[in-house]
């Protein structure tokens, strides 16, 4: 992995941030219900350094799964995407103050999110899965079976707290995600705890022989919001997220980043009642 | 088919005298295992020809409970779950101790068609 790919990743700062921001809530902002017409123009906001889902390339062109997402979106509401690329405290300042109609990066749809945005149809799946070597076979399926052996976690967030009060020094945090994945492929870790996408991102990206193994935590839907006022926006977005759900579009923008469709997942149960 | 049925009871001791209170639960398979299906063609699969790992956990129940989001309550509970990787074609199917045809076949055919329902 070069430098320079290390440097345009998203370090443990801004994950914590970018994490606090969605937990605190963006909102506040009041947008009158308009239907957007064709060939309008829809201010987005993206946050700018955030792999895989929106970043700035080595030529300044930003580039993402939720920038493919939503450009695709866009097709389909037949309307023309103004982006704007900030930081997450920028991007706030901008929706607040209505200069972009909603952020284009996915929100975890947890109960403190539903109360501060409405959701869009949720489009993604996403899972804390282990992640392990190629070669190693093991059946790690709980925090537990990790006693005594190295834990790779990304630094200053509730995985590391976790795993720290747990199995307690075999964890070894990391400021990028990207430094223990490879530490991981060079053997020097058992394992990884990291969310599934990212994972399955940078096993692609950077040709890994390491895999995404068991999932550590149930599955979270991801999805756009809208403030709570705009609901000829969320109606819209719905409509067009079914529709590239539904027409495969989704599914090919899903493969070129992940290797597999994302909208589902990637656990299955059998419940008895 | 050949269901398990799992039972509990509570026993509570009072002050002058004995009382048994039995209180049972017979936990039904869901809809979707009581049916005949036609499975997905090759195309429509999620892994067409997976690689299957099967593991039974004395905690499955738990376990299944914590990667699914669906909780262990004194009426429901998940008997069973798989886990895959499409990239990979590998799934790993997780039971309890006790189980029964239809959890395990249920599970299996999570491996070939992904998530099939919810």
């Amino acid at each position: 992995m070069t430098e320079s790919r290390l440097a345009k990743s998203l370090d443990a700062e801004k994950r914590r941030t970018l994490k606090a921001g969605f937990w605190l809530g963006l909102g506040g902002s009041v947008f009158s219900p308009n239907i957007l017409a064709e060939n309008a123009s829809l201010s987005v906001g993206f946050l700018n350094n955030y792999l895989p889902y929106s970043y700035l390339d080595a030529q300044g062109r930003l580039k993402g799964f939720d920038v493919d997402v939503v450009t695709r979106l866009a097709e389909v509401m037949s309307v023309k995407l103004d982006i704007v690329t900030e930081g997450l405290a920028k991007l706030n300042k901008k929706l607040k103050a209505g200069e972009v109609m909603f952020i284009g990066n996915q929100m975890l749809a947890t109960a403190d999110n539903r109360r501060e945005y409405d959701f869009v149809k949720p489009y993604a799946s996403i899972q804390l899965v282990s992640v392990l070597h190629e070669d190693d076979n093991r059946d790690l399926l709980s925090l537990d079976d990790f006693f005594g052996k190295k834990l790779g976690v990304l630094t200053g967030t509730g995985v590391e707290e976790q795993a720290k009060n747990v199995i307690g020094k075999s964890v070894v945090s990391f400021e990028r995600i990207e430094e223990a994945l490879l530490a991981l492929a060079q053997k020097k870790l058992d394992a990884v705890l990291e969310e599934s996408l990212i994972v399955e991102y940078f096993i692609e990206r950077d040709n890994l022989p390491i895999k995404v193994a068991a999932p550590f935590a149930a599955p979270v839907l991801v999805g756009l919001v809208v403030n709570k006022a705009n609901q000829a926006m969320q109606t819209q977005l719905n409509q067009a997220v079914q529709t590239i759900l539904n027409d495969g579009s989704f599914k090919k923008i899903s493969l070129r980043w992940f290797g597999y469709d994302v909208s589902r997942a990637r656990v299955g149960h059998s419940v008895s009642g | 088919m050949n269901f398990v049925n799992f039972k509990c009871c509570f026993r509570s001791v009072g002050f002058a005298l004995t009382l048994h209170l039995t209180a049972c639960v017979t936990f039904t398979p869901p809809a979707v295992d009581l049916v005949r299906f036609v499975p997905a063609q090759d195309l429509q699969r999620n892994i067409v020809e997976p690689k299957v790992k099967y593991l039974v956990k004395p905690d499955g129940y738990e376990y299944c409970a914590r990667i699914t989001g669906f909780p262990v309550t004194p009426t429901s509970r998940p008997m069973a779950c798989a886990f895959w990787n499409t990239r990979r074609k590998e799934c790993t199917i997780v039971t309890p101790v006790e189980t029964g045809f239809n959890y395990l076949g249920h599970e299996l055919r999570h491996c070939f068609e992904g998530a099939f329902h919810d």
